[in-house]
């Protein structure tokens, strides 16, 4: 079963990853994460590339002319997680992915993969999704408040402009693990057209994905 | 203009959010935060921490606009919210939902983003109407509005 993963845009910006969490009869779940979105993503969208969003198979590039842009709708959003949840008119029938059951699923030194897009957008054409091994190097949990907290994994991942949203697979049984934020950078770094300077780290880090099917099943109920 | 109001209730408004954040915002209303408090929290937390390639996106002041635009159809007759207004008074038996939904939709229009992201502030708003009452939410939100700084020539 292959894990859907796609861009998601505006007409004119690549805003980051998804990938497909749902289906039901005419309506697919997207999720994403929550802090791509800004001023002027109201009018965002899923891109459908050549390959369909399974990253397995041969992907052309550069691409001409401009990709199909499914219009979704913001169902539901979790600033707590950085999480949100996307709804569109889909009738193809799509099996959905596994999720892991509970953040204790995964370990330090697990192995796992990222699928994202990085760049996407950014270079004329260039819409590829890449396929990335790297392991579990800790587990977190993101503190709120005294004993309010989201559980993450961190990773061996360089994240990219493109790659938030992208789903992280364990290997050992394809469950989706996490859902990439971003990675940590060293602070002051300079911004030069919105991307941070220095801040190439290989400390990523995700959301835990152990919520998502719940939050799904009462987005779907409602 | 109060009717709709009478309308909401705050176990049906949360039910608009996903579980995991309800746990969350209930969570740390035990450990003794205000809606006010959390509120700001949530509003910068998505992009907290990380420098993460696309954070500058997020608009991090979210709970400020939706406060204040929130004040403007409710506390106010600010112009701009007419429509909505004779909507929500149109509105005399309809669930907290479908007022959620049009005032969201209304508001995420006026501050430029996509329906669905002020949701959750939204929700937490109405939630803090409901609990104070309408006259003294207003007094309350008015009183907390940053300072105008003063601008120079």
């Amino acid at each position: 079963m292959a894990i859907i993963v796609v861009p998601i845009a505006t007409p004119t910006k690549v805003l980051g990853s998804g990938f497909v969490a749902a289906w039901k009869p005419d309506k697919l779940v997207v999720v994403t994460c929550l802090h791509i979105f800004g001023e002027n993503s109201s009018n965002a969208g899923i891109v459908i590339p050549p390959n369909g969003g399974d990253c397995s198979r041969v992907q052309l590039y550069p691409i001409s002319g401009s990709l199909p842009l499914v219009p979704v709708k913001i169902a539901m959003v979790d600033p707590s997680t950085d999480l949100a949840f996307l709804v569109a008119n889909w009738k193809e029938i799509i099996d959905p992915p596994m999720f892991i059951d509970s953040p204790d699923d995964v370990h330090v030194g697990d192995e796992v993969v990222v699928i994202t897009y990085p760049f996407a957008g950014d270079v004329s054409g260039y819409f590829l999704a890449t396929w990335t091994p790297c392991y579990i190097t800790a587990l977190g949990r993101r503190e709120l408040v005294p004993n309010i907290g989201v559980r993450e994994q961190i990773l061996t991942y360089q994240a990219h402009p493109g790659s938030s949203g992208g789903p992280v697979v364990r290997r050992s049984d394809g469950r989706i693990c996490g859902v990439l934020r971003g990675n940590l950078a060293p602070p002051a770094s300079i911004f030069v057209g919105g991307v941070p300077i220095g801040a190439d780290s290989s400390v990523t880090f995700t959301t835990s994905a152990e919520v998502i099917p719940q939050i799904i099943n009462h987005l779907l109920r409602n | 203009m109060d009717n709709w109001i009478s309308n909401i209730n705050e176990d049906t408004l949360m039910k608009e959010l996903p579980p995991s954040l309800v746990a969350t915002i209930r969570g740390m209303e035990t450990s003794g935060l205000g809606l006010d408090q959390i509120g700001q929290m949530l509003s910068v937390n998505p992009a907290l921490g990380l420098a993460t390639k696309g954070a500058k996106a997020w608009p991090n002041d979210l709970w400020q606009k939706t406060k204040e635009e929130l004040r403007l159809i409710i506390c106010t007759d600010n112009p701009k919210y007419i429509v909505l207004r004779d909507d929500l008074k149109k509105e005399t038996n309809v669930t907290s939902a479908v007022l959620l939904s049009l005032i969201s939709t209304t508001v995420s229009s006026q501050l430029g983003l996509a329906a669905g992201l002020i949701t959750p502030f939204v929700v937490l708003l109405m939630v803090t109407m409901v609990r104070a009452g309408k006259e003294a939410w207003c007094i309350q939100v008015q009183s907390s509005k940053p300072a105008q700084t003063e601008q120079k020539p």
